[in-house]
């Protein structure tokens, strides 16, 4: 229960984060970092092997976020862990930042340097396979949109991560339902979603509430028993959860006075 | 140089440096999408896990070689030239953005091969140059394209290789020492840059016509050895530049700018039009002279640069 409690301080802490850097920048992509906030919780405090005073570490589970645009959710998480201090919140965006529009590896903790979408997936099968060259047992966890998943390169990727039986790899698909122009269904049609998965040969978990980081963190340790293959969520979410405006309007990226009506929305919420 | 050239597949010299670099250096990886010739057998048979195949997916292949050179590993990347076109923003995210030393040659690059439009490639030196990070090279033969796979595995910097498809004449007789700058002959009157398979065609021209000119090989083509080059047209005044590559983005280009902009001279070339190359037979005879950059045009070309005032 007190568990239960501090992941709740630490996701209400992460997501004042999110306005912060949000507000810092005047734009950003609040849709898919509310979305993915949770599993990265889940990964950067109970899930993953990682050292926030030594980021480099050889024996460092690698977390990949391939839906770079996400991160603003990356650098919530990351700072309120202490790879970097807080107060670089306030230069998201500036001129030279360490926090880049999307997120790139001049930002302590950061494994990529994505933004073209699909390639994050083929980086996280490399880092799979290196461990394997390496004879190490660290494990590489990928974030994905779901709109990405229209991207040829990531079943390239997920061919590549069954044929050689990657099962240090963890993919986990952000199925928030909206791409920037709509329903990411109707603009191209991704169902079934889990059959395509597990055709590839990868063990799939649909996880029907992606927001619950209890969840989320049962199926990872749920997949950690298993071996073999690669191992995939596909987490079932809400875009721009926690924000009620921005959620109705499935918003991608936000700027001007919807995005600051959203931050003292989302900021009172929070204080609730 | 050979009196009477060996034709040689530089393709075949690749493999080789490569299975020599990698008998003795076991972080070397091999990243292919269904490519390779007898080195990829060399790395099947002796080094199993350190031959990475993606199938037919460039893409991934890319950005699968760009994380190995994360973890530290020194991966190399055999493909037709035309599919870095294919793999191009992978290679600019994953490999160039963060200056990982990727090893990436490409061959078929040229005119002569029987692919015809789809993989006969003359724009790779545009694309690739453009790539903020990347040292760009171009091998003249089986030799040097040995030394420059050796060169490459040495940096720590993300490269590519130009190679051509078919057997082409062996120009040295054994690796020659790594240069980006190799004068072949000296003359006064004009200076002929070249690189790859036209550095043959040059010294055929020199051969059947008395031209007081210096040739010079420049395998590196970026970074471009700029003092040596504006140093050497100071003497001749005059510059030709020869490739089997598009006029647009390739040395040429590049040779025009640098001295446009520090020590302006007339300049010529000998170039491929702005076209996509049709399917040639390995037989067929003339192939330089059907795509305009022949010994004759070469011959011509210097001539009328002398003669211009």
């Amino acid at each position: 229960m007190e568990e239960d409690l501090s992941l709740k301080t630490i996701i209400s802490l992460c997501k004042a984060n999110v306005f912060d850097i949000l507000e810092a920048g005047a734009i950003g992509h609040s849709g898919g970092s509310l979305s993915i906030l949770e599993t990265l919780i889940a990964l950067y405090y109970k899930i993953a092997k990682i050292d926030a005073k030594n980021p480099k570490w050889e024996d460092r589970d690698r977390i990949i976020l391939s839906k770079a645009h996400a991160c603003e959710a990356m650098y919530a998480v990351l700072g309120e862990k202490g790879f970097f201090p807080k107060e670089k919140f306030k230069e998201f965006l500036h001129f030279n930042s360490i926090l880049q529009g999307h997120a790139e590896i001049c930002t302590p903790g950061v494994e990529y340097s994505g933004g073209s979408l699909g390639q994050g997936i083929s980086f996280a099968c490399g880092l799979a396979y290196s461990a394997r060259l390496k004879k190490k047992d660290y494990k590489v966890f990928c974030i994905l949109g779901d709109g990405e998943c229209h991207e040829g390169e990531v079943w390239e990727a997920a061919m590549f991560a069954s044929h050689y039986k990657l099962d240090n790899l963890y993919v986990i698909v952000d199925y928030n339902h909206y791409c920037t122009l709509g329903d990411v269904d109707e603009i191209m049609n991704l169902k079934p979603l889990e059959d395509k998965w597990k055709s590839f040969g990868w063990e799939t978990i649909f996880e029907k509430d992606g927001n619950n980081i209890k969840n989320m963190i049962d199926n990872f340790q749920k997949l950690e028993n298993m071996s073999g293959r690669p191992k995939c969520i596909i987490a079932n979410t809400l875009k721009n959860n926690g924000v009620p405006s921005w959620e109705k309007e499935h918003i991608h990226h936000i700027a001007g006075q919807k995005l600051f009506d959203g931050l003292e929305e989302g900021r009172h919420l929070l204080k609730k | 140089m050979n009196e009477s050239p060996e034709l040689k597949k530089m393709r075949e010299g690749y493999g080789s440096a490569l299975i020599d670099l990698a008998k003795n250096d076991e972080k070397i990886v091999y990243v292919v999408a269904d490519s390779g010739g007898h080195e990829r057998k060399w790395f099947f048979d002796n080094a199993k896990e350190r031959l990475i195949e993606t199938g037919i997916a460039e893409a991934n292949s890319a950005v699968i070689a760009a994380a190995l050179a994360s973890e530290g590993f020194k991966p190399f990347v055999l493909n037709f030239a035309y599919l870095h076109a294919r793999m191009y923003n992978q290679i600019s995210q994953s490999i160039a953005e963060d200056n990982y030393p990727v090893r990436m040659a490409g061959y078929y690059a040229g005119v002569w091969g029987f692919g015809g439009r789809s993989h006969n490639c003359i724009n790779d030196l545009a694309f690739m140059r453009a790539l903020p990070n990347f040292n760009i090279f171009s091998a003249a033969d089986y030799w040097e394209t040995k030394t420059l796979v050796k060169k490459t595995a040495a940096l720590d910097a993300p490269s590519y290789i130009r190679l051509s498809g078919v057997p082409t004449p062996t120009i040295y007789d054994s690796e020659p020492e790594f240069t980006s700058f190799r004068k072949h002959k000296d003359g006064e009157d004009c200076t002929i840059f070249c690189h790859g398979t036209m550095l043959h065609e040059t010294l055929q021209a020199c051969l059947e016509e008395k031209m007081n000119v210096s040739v010079v090989n420049i395998p590196q083509i970026k970074p471009l050895p700029k003092e040596e080059i504006i140093n050497e047209v100071k003497r001749t005044g005059r510059a030709v530049v020869v490739e089997e590559h598009s006029y647009i983005g390739g040395l040429a280009e590049s040779i025009s700018s640098l001295l446009s902009e520090n020590y302006p001279i007339p300049i010529k070339k000998v170039c491929l039009n702005d076209i996509f190359p049709v399917s040639i037979r390995m037989e067929e005879k003339n192939v330089y002279e059907k795509f305009g950059i022949s010994r004759h045009e070469i011959i011509k070309t210097v001539k009328s640069i002398i003669n211009q005032e």
